[in-house]
């Protein structure tokens, strides 16, 4: 059910009255390995009230899934994105470390933009839209559990527009913890009303700062945050786990179709606040 | 728009019918001098009617088994035979008969002298393999047994201790449901005193929804199902309530870790019938240390029966059912859902050939969620009544019938969403409501060939409708689901237009013949050989995409977007008794496909959807295996062991909607396949105080789906996967043990008490209920976590019975 993951509930129930005894042990497993694969880790991120004109791409290569060095650089490649209505292009500079930077880019509600990426021969597109945000109302600071077993919660207030279908993600950054948590919600049963997207934290301590993002994305995107996010861990799926798929961005490579590329290509206006997390 | 479909005829249908007509021809050709001797078998001490009581005459072949009411009926030629009457754990009844005219003989059974001991139980003769009848791949436990399988907690359940006969499985502990020989969960037709139950799980599967006290007979159908069952493609789990004690008043009950029961039973109407009522509650209060204060999880069950002799021919039954599991987890969230059935019985016995029953039944599952926080109240339910007429006519010594009619009409509530609050920033919103009718007409015959072959021929013919009122959305070429080249994803289709349906009009209609076969071929006294198939044509689908269902999935009928499934299976059996019945084996082997299988698009969203169709592909599955079961039936040293080897996976290839299908339309194991499953159940009679008892159970461990790698995006580091289900959990064992101790003292008083005490998960295996991949929060590094729900468990219960 969109914004309210009925599964989660249910599983930190279980968890609950499995509980006499259930518990839960980081193990050794060994998975398989399906090899070097291109990502596309490319989000066109547009404040509010900025001119949005720098913006980084970047691209990677995957590994195998108990690595620790995941961070391996796409170094040589060549990157543009062009604005469709107006057919303007932007070139992003190979920085050497994986990153592609451009200093000249023009965001525009609703245009429609597409990344090339020239790469060992191959030619990799992707297209998508440039999307609104709303304003970030409030944050609201609340406590979720009693007791031993209590999470910090933030709720993340905004309006959302009426009689459009809308999609929204939310990314909160704490200063604490290494790595972000996004959220994703569909204004479906909360269409025009007042919104919020929730994220609990049992890692929240009083004095951290999160900073908060609220980005206006695609229903594609969404679908594809709505597994990434899954299948990220993050989630306590408990006993009713679904199975985990192949997650399929919006990166295609013209030469071979069939070759797996990793990662999306979006764009997306965004509000931003900080919020410090107070003593409950 | 209406539509009737055929769905892929078994070869010819006008064919078949004439095959059915010329194996029923024999019944109209006999002409010898025979009389029938027919009556109800009951237990002497509590009245209540034995079912499958094995009648025979002596020296001859000529025999039945008691019906679900206990009726009987042999037809033989004049002459003076010895009828002879066997059941579980009774002794053996004799008696000479003078056949030379029609008889009616009522006729109790004792339980065996070496019985007195209530709760104790020797398998006795008719334990044995019945070699001579067709009927194959039937798991039966008596409650007795089930009663004395080491289980969690000390909760008798029988739904896991089916799980320790061959063929069946489940997708782990805690999870719900069962499956029967690849068979997914919502292909078990669950009935209670003929009422279909939609969930069987309480605490989300961690016990079963059936109180032992109140059960009387329970039989799975794993194959070879016999014609007047219809409507799931796997198995049937048939479930007959207690009479209640016509003898005398009875309480019984116990004190157990997790719930209490309580049963009374009595005469009723002057001796004229009698009653049952039991019930069992959890306790909330178990769970509040582990919750914080404000958190409850409890369940409770209620099973009413009573019923009344009008005359010797007519009687009344009244049976019903009502459960419910209620939560609070800290005020985040509440949960309930139960089931209630209800179902009334007249048996009529035309004359001593031909017996019949009426049944009006009405049973429903519903299902409320709130989360205050959300402001969200969530409910759904789907409910059905249920009419059957059916008949059995025991023709001739060689030759009995089963035939009737039935009708279920459906109504599915798959979920209405309220605003708990003014607060709440939810839209009410409800999702359509769906309608069905599903009716079915079979007719079965049990036919002895010779002494040594006798066949049975079932044709069972279903008819499904579904109704308005409803919208339902057009799409274009009539795909729900896209396949979208570019990006090699499966998509939802947006609608062109939509359709509406009017009230109690015909959205859709499915009709399909489903022959049922089965033949034993009798090898000596001692062995015999079985073969069958059968067809099995399901109209309801659980909508779930997760490992194991959950209360909150609903059912969704066939319609305009969702065929029905179609099942075919064909099993072959060697079955043999030896060392004087001491020991019996079972061995079968099956294969079965499955048409029409829903599977999920990757990313589908199943909950709270209205338009199910764009979430879903259709496709196949097949299941096979070999089951061995060895069974140790006599003696202070009874119990088995079981060993399946088996195999299931699905399919399901993009068809119109383009692309290769889920899974690149590749063949991938069902989330309940189990190479390996093998268990042992013991059960030792030390002296008359003490017995103890021993699971053993090892299976191959739950398909899964391991990362394949990992890549960093957004500032995550996520794990990718490729195909489904193609890596596996550990293996999976576990040992129970458990003690009974009845206290000498018993022997002279009313009052009847014992202590359990039992050891789950003895040895204290971690087994992983699921293994998670994810970054640690803390460091960022990527972790494997699993999960495991019942370390060992020990629990104490004590029963009584006064």
């Amino acid at each position: 059910m969109k914004n309210i993951n009925f599964y989660t509930r249910l599983g930190s129930l279980l968890t609950l009255i499995g509980l006499l005894n259930s518990c839960t042990k980081v193990i050794d497993v060994d998975v398989p390995n399906g090899g070097a694969r291109l990502v596309v880790d490319a989000s066109i991120n547009w404040q509010k009230d900025t001119s949005g004109e720098t913006q980084t791409i970047h691209l990677r290569e995957s590994t195998s899934y108990f690595n620790s060095n995941p961070d391996v650089p796409v170094i040589g490649a060549s990157v543009t994105v062009t604005k469709e209505n107006d057919g303007s292009t932007f070139v992003f500079d190979d920085q050497n470390n994986g990153s592609y930077t451009a200093t000249d880019f023009v965001p525009e509600l609703n245009a429609s933009y597409t990344l090339e990426i020239l790469y060992n021969g191959n030619s990799y597109t992707a297209t998508e839209t440039l999307i609104a945000a709303p304003d970030i109302n409030r944050i609201v600071q609340t406590i979720e559990g009693s007791d031993d077993d209590k999470e910090i919660q933030l709720q993340l207030f905004f309006d959302d527009p009426g009689a459009v279908e809308n999609y929204y993600l939310g990314e909160f950054i704490p200063s604490n913890l290494p790595i972000p948590s996004l959220a994703v919600i569909s204004d479906e049963f909360t269409d025009g009303n007042e919104n919020f997207i929730e994220n609990d934290n049992e890692n929240y301590v009083a004095g951290a700062t999160v900073a908060i993002n609220l980005y206006g994305i695609s229903q594609r995107y969404y679908d594809y945050l709505n597994i990434f996010i899954q299948q990220s861990g993050s989630d306590e799926n408990g006993p009713f786990p679904t199975t985990p798929v192949q997650l399929k961005g919006n990166c295609t490579n013209i030469n071979d179709p069939n070759e797996e590329v990793l990662g999306f290509f979006r764009l997306g206006e965004f509000d931003t606040t900080s919020y410090t997390i107070e003593q409950q | 728009m209406t539509r009737t479909k055929q769905l892929k005829p078994f070869r010819s249908k006008k064919r078949q019918a004439l095959l059915v007509v010329i194996l029923l021809c024999p019944v109209f050709f006999f002409a010898q001098t025979k009389y029938t001797v027919s009556g109800v078998v009951k237990d002497v001490a509590n009245g209540e009617t034995l079912l499958g009581a094995t009648v025979l005459l002596k020296g001859t072949s000529i025999g039945s088994t008691t019906n679900e009411y206990g009726f009987y009926s042999i037809t033989a030629p004049e002459g003076t035979y010895t009828l002879t009457i066997s059941y579980l754990g009774f002794t053996t009844f004799e008696q000479n008969i003078n056949l030379s005219t029609d008889q009616k003989l009522d006729i109790e059974l004792k339980e065996d002298a070496a019985q007195l001991d209530e709760v104790i139980i020797t398998a006795e003769e008719s334990k044995k393999v019945d070699l001579q009848t067709p009927q194959m791949s039937v798991a039966k436990l008596s409650t007795n047994e089930i009663k004395q399988i080491p289980v969690v907690l000390g909760e008798v359940d029988l739904i896991k201790s089916i799980q320790l006969l061959p063929g069946v499985t489940n997708a782990g502990e805690g999870a719900s449901g069962f499956n029967v020989r690849g068979g997914a969960e919502d292909q078990n037709l669950i009935l209670l005193d003929e009422a279909i139950i939609y969930n069987a799980s309480h605490l989300f599967g961690f016990f079963s929804v059936f109180n032992a006290d109140a059960i009387k007979d329970v039989k799975l159908y794993k194959g070879g199902i016999p014609a007047r069952f219809g409507g799931r493609a796997s198995s049937v789990l048939d479930i007959r309530q207690k009479d209640g004690n016509s003898k005398e008043f009875e309480l019984t009950g116990g004190i157990g870790a997790i719930s209490s029961r309580l049963a009374a039973e009595g005469p009723m109407f002057k001796d004229k019938g009698s009653f049952l009522m039991a019930g069992r509650a959890a306790y909330a209060n178990i769970f509040l240390a582990l919750g914080g204060e404000d958190s409850r999880a409890g369940f409770y069950d209620l099973n009413l029966k009573t019923n009344y002799e009008i005359d010797e021919k007519n009687r009344l039954y009244l049976s019903g059912y009502f459960g419910n599991d209620n939560f609070n987890l800290s005020g985040i969230f509440t949960n309930s859902y139960g089931n209630l059935s209800g179902n009334l019985r007249w048996n009529h016995i035309f004359n001593n050939k031909l017996f019949s029953n009426t049944s009006l039944i009405y049973s429903r599952y519903n299902y409320n969620l709130e989360i205050p926080i959300e402001g969200i109240d969530w409910t759904s339910d789907i409910s059905n009544y249920n009419v059957r007429y059916d008949l059995g006519y025991y023709a001739s010594e060689k030759l009995k019938f089963d035939f009737g009619v039935n009708g279920i009409y459906y109504n599915f509530n798959p979920g209405k969403l309220n605003p708990l609050d003014a607060d709440s920033g939810v839209n009410p919103e409800k999702l359509d409501d769906k309608f069905a009718l599903e009716a079915g007409a079979y007719a079965g015959l049990e036919h002895k060939i010779s002494d040594r072959l006798t066949a049975q021929y079932g044709l069972r013919f279903s008819y499904f409708n579904r109704l308005g009122e409803q919208t339902l959305n057009n799409y274009a070429d009539n795909l729900p689901v896209v396949y979208n080249e570019e990006l090699g994803i499966y998509e939802r289709a947006n609608p062109i237009s939509s359709t509406d349906y009017g009230k109690g009009k015909s959205i859709a209609t499915f009709n399909n013949l489903e022959p049922r076969f089965a033949l034993s071929f009798q090898l000596d006294e001692k062995s015999s050989l079985k073969a069958s198939y059968n067809r099995m044509a399901q109209y309801l689908h659980l909508i779930s995409n997760t490992t194991s269902a959950t209360p909150l999935d609903v059912w969704a009928p066939s319609g305009k977007f969702i065929e029905p499934q179609i099942a075919d299976q064909y099993a072959l059996g060697y079955f043999r008794n030896f060392r004087e019945n001491m020991f019996s084996i079972e061995a079968e082997a099956y294969y079965k496909t499955i048409d029409n299988r829903v599977d999920y698009i990757n990313g589908a969203e199943l909950i709270a959807q209205n338009t199910i169709e764009t979430e879903i592909l259709t496709g196949e599955a097949r299941a096979y295996g070999l089951e061995l079961l060895v069974r140790k039936n006599k003696g202070d040293f009874t119990g088995w062991v079981s060993y399946t080897l088996s195999k299931s996976q699905q399919r399901t290839p993009g068809g119109a909607a383009g692309g290769l299908g889920i899974n690149n339309g590749k063949w991938y194991n069902s989330n309940w396949d189990r190479t390996h499953d093998f268990s042992f159940t013991g059960s030792y009679k030390l002296n008359e105080k003490w017995r103890f008892g021993a699971n053993l159970v090892f299976q191959t461990g739950r398909p899964v789906t391991y990362p394949n790698g990992q890549f960093i995006y957004n500032g995550l580091s996520i794990a990718t996967y490729s195909e489904r289900n193609a890596d596996r959990l550990p293996a999976y064992h576990r040992l129970d043990l458990s003690a009974t101790l009845t206290p000498r003292k018993n022997k002279d008083r009313r009052w009847q008490g014992e202590w359990v005490f039992g050891i789950y998960n003895a040895y204290n295996r971690m087994n992983a209920a699921s293994i998670s991949f994810g970054q640690n929060q803390e460091t960022g590094v990527n972790e494997a976590t699993r999960t495991s729900i019942f370390g060992i468990v020990p629990s104490v219960t004590y029963n009584f019975k006064f």
